[in-house]
């Protein structure tokens, strides 16, 4: 049996990638099992879906991945550490990027450039990003099922309705496009940036502790504000932010970059030309 | 005009005991929403606290709402009251539920009316019982007397262990029958039962702005939940603790979880729970008496008391007076859990007459019957 | 402006940064500047918000965690007005009766299954502030059609082969007919509106008794658009008069704000997925009940403009 985690941010389709693929194994004579992580979700913030594929029999196994064979980043932004820990040794890294993911570990790594894909056959959310999951299911597919093609394009028929025929060629696309590396082009090793805050011990009642700035929910995002000279300083960005974060400070705008999600309504409400612009998150 | 308490030696209906001892208890708060057989005893309530400034009666508009009201006042710091039965408890259900896992000493009564299809307005436990899960004490009683004491108890039962604590008495039988009562002076219920001081870190209190009841993660869920498993088992002491100073302060008996009558070196046991217990004390003087075991803690379940008062009795017969539908019934569940082979037997349903005839047929029947059995009814006026 | 704008940004959110609200949250908007709009009118006066099940049970924070500045105290579903009413009573029994008890309820608590609560605390005239955060459906469990779903709307449960029949339920007309003592729509659309909404909260928070606050929040999942346009959006919403910006104040009714030239209603819906298959006679129909419902509340402003039709 074959154990995978796909990760990704609320909104991407993790989950449907991940039942994508189960359902192109099973049509390849593999059993399957798929299944999300079982959380609320929410648009941008990180989300997880898991795979597991046998050739013989079939999977009774009933809990979550704890260890995987293959990890799957759907995002256009690099996997967590957390994520990147559950790797086997000698397991395989599918990264969503067109740059190289830089770090060093006992790991192979494959990339395909999805959003770009996605870019070009016009597979975009509602909110306008580029939906890169199929595109990165033809690269899964290309490494773990290199006969499987069909049954993907198969599959992506079957549960994408109207919006399969860009898709397929999406998955042929990132089937193509997946270059894989053996060698890590950086020495640096893979670290968390840092480490998760001690747990306080369970009081008797379940009663709040602490407040949420200690959630740096800036990772969420995808794309992200830059303020550009011609900022006049209005402050309408900072009236409807709805994160509160964007502050004046010294007869300038600032932006925290711990808490902005990158939704963009700062630009959407600035009402000078070439005051702020939304650039993709640097990796 | 506010009507005076009655006191000392007096007659009263269950559903009056249970508003006096509601008012002796000075619960702050009294939710309220009619259905009968319990009405009586908010419109009693009513009554009595009209026109007192220390009292809130609040009408609410279903039983979902008013233990929403209650619990939340509780929360934020109120002694509260409620009542209710049958149809509206079951309305409540996910109220219920959490209440014991928000860890709120709310007391309720719950006057005991089978549940619809097809309706009736009569007694047996199944709406209470059937909320065994909910994380409630549960005292069930036997007599207006027992109802008024076991309501004072609860308040100290409830705010020590910060667990809710539901009373139950059969609807008609003790809810509408006018008997005996003694009840207590407003000073000797103070000194028994001190004013309502939750923990602070428990208290909603807006002066220290938290957020109570956010998603844990599981493994910290699972542990409440296990917390409140272990706030019950600790209950198991706290009930005969409080019956002991209820008996100091009160100079009356009151029953902690088990009430056991007859010789212990019986051959045969009949156990049972609410009035079915008064009535099985007819069988004491039968040629071949059995020991007469009457529970009134259900929850958290005195298992251990229980197989010890058992132990010498080579039958024992469980009376359930609830229907049990593909299972054994939950009382009879419950004293095999503990490891003693007993033939269950349901009768009593929907107010059914249970009499002592009704009893010594149950015995006959349980003699023949395979303890392994699930339930066997007893129905159709046999 | 200036000066107004500059105090207001410099107000400290009682929603702290890092909540767990979707990426573009329009409710997000809202309960900023209601939470900060109420401590500004009463700055001495604690909060308690009361939450019944829905975004902001998840929003509101991850034990050990809070959003808020304030209390926050989450509840069943149907029960919030309920035990928001609790709240309010035990604390005066505490002495602590000063603070302001606010349920924000989504449009499906509201309209839906805790309908016979919230109208009967308004009976009541309990001494709440209760606003409804509408996004029009169930968002937390992934867009379902809810009492507040507008005509025509996709949802998951309403999709386009069967879209939503009829209305939106008239909550306003509903809750004004309880006879409170004060109500209001609020949008953050633009500074103009959030300057009404933020008058309003601050009535609101002068007075007693049941005020009943209608915020409309663009969702961008449920809605289907950029999560940049949650503002813009409303924006449209309200000059479109597809959500009119209205009060009534001890059952005198007002229209707050009345655009000179009204955008078609299809340039409010246009911005928004869930209402793209609507066209030609369907979308005439929208319009018209717009129209009509503008008109009724013309009437009603007319017919009240003297003396209050309810006390």
């Amino acid at each position: 049996m074959q154990e995978m985690l796909l990760t990704g941010r609320g909104g991407e389709g993790v989950v449907l990638a991940s039942q994508i693929l189960a359902d192109t194994f099973a049509r390849a004579g593999y059993w399957v099992q798929s299944f999300p992580e079982f959380k609320a979700e929410r648009r941008g913030a990180p989300i997880s879906a898991f795979l597991r594929w046998d050739a013989d029999e079939p999977i009774r196994r009933r809990y979550k991945v704890r260890e995987c064979d293959v990890l799957v980043a759907i995002s256009a932004s690099p996997p967590s550490a957390r994520s990147v820990a559950m790797l086997r040794p000698g397991g395989l890294l599918l990264v969503n990027r067109e740059t190289r993911f830089p770090h060093r570990g006992d790991y192979r790594v494959a990339r395909v450039p999805g959003s770009q894909v996605a870019r070009r056959n016009r597979i975009l959310s509602a909110e306008g990003r580029p939906m890169g999951n199929v595109a990165v299911l033809g690269a899964a597919v290309r490494l773990l099922l290199p006969d499987g093609l069909d049954f993907l394009e198969e599959a992506v028929r079957a549960r994408m309705g109207t919006l399969a025929e860009p898709n397929v060629l999406a998955a042929r696309e990132g089937y193509r496009l997946c270059t894989t590396q053996h060698t890590i082009g950086s020495d640096t090793p893979y670290e968390p940036a840092e480490a998760p805050p001690p747990r306080p011990p369970l009081p008797p009642f379940a009663v709040s502790l602490t407040d949420s700035r200690v959630n740096h929910t800036g990772a969420w995002s995808v794309e992200r504000p830059v303020l550009l000279e011609a900022c006049n300083v209005c402050g309408l960005c900072a009236l409807f932010c709805p994160e509160g974060a964007m502050r004046r400070v010294n007869g300038a705008m600032e932006i925290d970059f711990d808490y902005c999600k990158g939704c963009g309504i700062c630009e959407a409400v600035c009402p000078v030309r070439n005051a702020i612009a939304m650039e993709e998150v640097p990796a | 005009m506010t009507p005076e308490l009655p006191r000392g030696r007096t007659v009263l209906t269950g559903n009056e005991a249970a508003a006096v001892a509601a008012v002796l208890a000075r619960a702050q708060q009294i939710a309220c929403y009619p259905i009968t057989p319990q009405t009586l005893i908010v419109e009693r309530l009513a009554e009595l606290v009209a026109g007192r400034d220390d009292v809130v009666f609040a009408n609410l508009d279903s039983e979902h709402s008013m233990f929403g009201y209650a619990l939340a006042a509780e929360r934020a710091g109120s002694r509260c009251f409620t009542a209710t039965s049958s149809q509206g408890l079951l309305y409540s259900h996910e109220q219920l539920h959490r209440a014991s896992r928000e860890r709120i000493p709310l007391v309720a009564v719950n006057v005991n009316r089978s549940i619809v299809a097809p309706w009736s307005l009569e007694p047996d436990l199944a709406d209470s019982i059937s909320q065994r899960d909910t994380g409630w004490v549960q005292l069930y009683c036997s007599s207006g007397q027992e109802l008024l004491d076991s309501v004072l108890c609860a308040y100290r039962i409830a705010e020590e262990a910060m667990l809710p604590v539901l009373v139950c008495a059969e609807g008609f039988l003790i809810s509408h029958t006018a008997e005996v009562v003694d009840v207590p002076s407003q000073e000797q219920v103070d000194a028994f039962l001190p004013p309502f001081r939750p923990p602070e870190d428990w208290l909603l209190d807006p002066r220290r702005p938290r957020a109570f009841s956010g998603l844990p993660e599981p493994n910290d869920y699972a542990t409440y939940q296990h917390n409140v498993a272990e706030a019950h088992d600790r209950t198991r002491e706290l009930l005969a603790e409080v019956a002991h100073d209820f008996a100091a302060a009160f100079g009356r008996e009151k029953v902690a979880s088990l009430e056991i009558t007859g010789d212990r070196a019986a051959e045969t046991a009949i156990v049972t729970i609410g009035t079915i217990g008064e009535t099985a004390r007819e069988l004491l003087t039968d040629d071949e008496p059995p020991l007469v075991v009457r529970v009134h803690a259900y929850r958290p379940f005195p298992a251990d008391e229980l197989a010890a008062a058992l132990e010498h009795v080579s039958h024992v017969c469980v009376i359930d007076r609830a229907p049990a539908f593909g299972a054994p019934g939950a009382l009879g569940e419950d004293v095999r859990s503990c490891g003693i082979p007993a033939t269950d037997i349901v009768c009593g349903l929907g107010g059914s007459d249970v009499t002592p005839e009704t009893l010594r047929a149950a015995l006959a029947r349980s003699r023949v019957e395979s303890p392994e059995r699930a339930a066997v009814y007893l129905v159709g006026g046999a | 402006m200036a000066v107004w704008l500059d105090e207001v940004i410099q107000e400290e959110s009682l929603l702290y940064p890092g909540h767990a609200a979707c990426a573009g949250c329009g409710p997000a908007v809202n309960m900023r500047h209601f939470l900060g709009a109420l401590r500004a009118a009463t700055p001495g006066r604690e909060v308690v918000l009361v939450i019944p099940a829905s975004c902001w049970t998840i929003i509101a924070g991850a034990w050990p965690v809070s959003a808020f500045g304030v209390s926050v105290y989450l509840t069943p579903f149907a029960s919030a007005a309920a035990e928001a009413s609790g709240i309010k009573s035990a604390l005066g029994q505490r002495g602590l009766g000063d603070a302001h008890v606010v349920v924000w309820g989504g449009d499906g608590s509201t309209n839906d299954i805790g309908f016979a609560t919230v109208s009967a605390a308004a009976e009541r005239n309990e001494d709440l502030i209760y606003v409804l955060n509408d996004n029009e459906a169930y968002m937390n469990t992934g867009v379902q059609k809810s009492g507040g779903t507008p005509e025509g709307a996709w949802t998951t449960t309403t999709p386009v082969a069967a879209p939503r029949k009829g209305m939106k339920k008239d909550i306003d007309r509903i809750m004004a007919a309880h006879g409170i003592p004060y109500l209001a729509t609020l949008a953050a659309g633009s500074v103009p509106e959030l300057k009404d909404f933020r008058a309003k909260v601050t009535r609101a928070a002068g007075l007693h008794g049941f005020r009943f606050l209608h915020a409309l929040g663009a969702c961008p999942p449920g809605w289907r658009y950029p999560t940049g346009q949650s503002v813009e959006i409303v924006r449209r919403a309200v000059e479109s008069r597809y959500f009119p910006l209205l009060e009534v104040d001890a059952g005198t009714w007002r229209i707050t704000y009345r655009p000179k030239h009204p955008l078609p209603v299809s340039e409010f819906l246009g911005t928004q997925g869930r209402f793209s298959h609507l066209s030609g006679e369907r979308l005439a129909l929208v319009q018209q009940h717009i129209d009509e419902r503008w008109d009724l509340l013309e009437r009603l402003e007319a017919a009240t403009a003297s003396e209050g039709v309810t006390k």
